[in-house]
């Protein structure tokens, strides 16, 4: 059996995380399939991974979302005025000057 | 209105949201609420500091818009004031907590086969014994002690699949590191969740 270099060893690692690209995701598949050890590593990272799947997606709730628009929307609001204030000011400056 | 909000680019509404366009702040939020609460929600795990963090992240968005780069991706941004944001409420927390959330600094680096050596085989570690819910708190305890720097890798990387250059990006830590932190976190869960299972099993 071929001894897996650091790289092969990185790209399983990549594989089980779910990080690799399309094509080194056919690159680990084929390794896996054709090598011993590292079809060994990938059933010991994706049984020592599969304990985090349990953990399971939760959405955003509704009153988070609305609370955050609220607080953009008087932010939005605040900096708007602080602007035409700002303007007023240099305009009335313009005027005396 | 509503089908030419969600077929804007993030750049596009980001201008929008910059105007201060109530519609370009729901679709923005709309895009990457479920995301980024799920993300905060793993870190953070108390949902007032979640919560408090999620706004702030938003409201971050709104106020720095200037500094936004149009050609770069505004996911990884999004997410890198939400982790930082995120840090800032933890060390704060801890600073009047009596018990400390995860460690900051307590992340003994391995090596790759360091990691592949703190794993279990299938045959000895059948967390299945283990009932759904109790996995499920178990998990998150683990998740919850990591240190600080493993533990948002570990999310990062597995429930929210950034790249390792996105990674390295939203840390700002070069990928090698990106790396080796994330060998280092799997290694840790690894070893947690030997010791949780180990510990059930002998009572």
């Amino acid at each position: 059996m071929t001894q897996l270099n650091n790289e092969q060893k990185q790209l399983l690692f990549d594989y089980c995380l779910g990080l690799t690209a399309e094509n080194e995701t056919a690159e680990a598949q084929a390794l896996i399939a054709s090598n011993e050890q590292a079809a060994e590593i990938h059933s010991k990272l994706n049984a020592n991974l599969a304990p985090l799947q349990n953990i399971e997606p939760e959405s955003c709730p509704d009153e988070l979302v609305n609370r955050t628009i609220l607080r953009l929307n008087n932010a939005a609001r605040s900096s708007q005025r602080n602007l035409e204030q700002l303007l007023a000011k240099e305009q009335a400056k313009g005027l005396f000057d | 209105m509503k089908l030419t909000l969600d077929k804007q680019s993030d750049a596009d509404l980001l201008t929008r949201y910059s105007a201060g366009d109530e519609a370009a702040f729901r679709e923005i939020v709309s895009r990457y609420k479920n995301s980024l609460y799920m993300f905060l929600k793993r870190f953070i795990s108390q949902q007032d500091l979640v919560e408090d963090v999620f706004q702030e992240t938003f409201l971050q968005l709104f106020t720095s818009r200037d500094s936004f780069d149009p050609s770069r991706p505004l996911r990884p941004w999004l997410f890198t004031i939400a982790a930082n944001k995120a840090k800032d409420a933890l060390r704060k927390q801890q600073r009047t907590a009596a018990m400390p959330i995860g460690t900051i600094v307590d992340a003994e680096e391995m090596s790759f086969d360091e990691v592949l050596d703190t794993l279990s085989s299938t045959s000895t570690r059948p967390y299945e014994e283990l009932e759904k819910d109790e996995t499920t708190i178990r998990v998150r305890e683990i998740i919850a002690n990591m240190p600080e720097i493993l533990r948002e890798i570990l999310i990062l990387a597995y429930f929210n699949k950034f790249s390792y250059k996105q990674m390295a990006q939203i840390l700002s830590i070069p990928i090698g590191t990106v790396k080796s932190r994330l060998h280092t976190a799997v290694g840790r869960f690894a070893k947690d969740w030997k010791a949780a299972v180990g510990s059930k099993e002998s009572k």
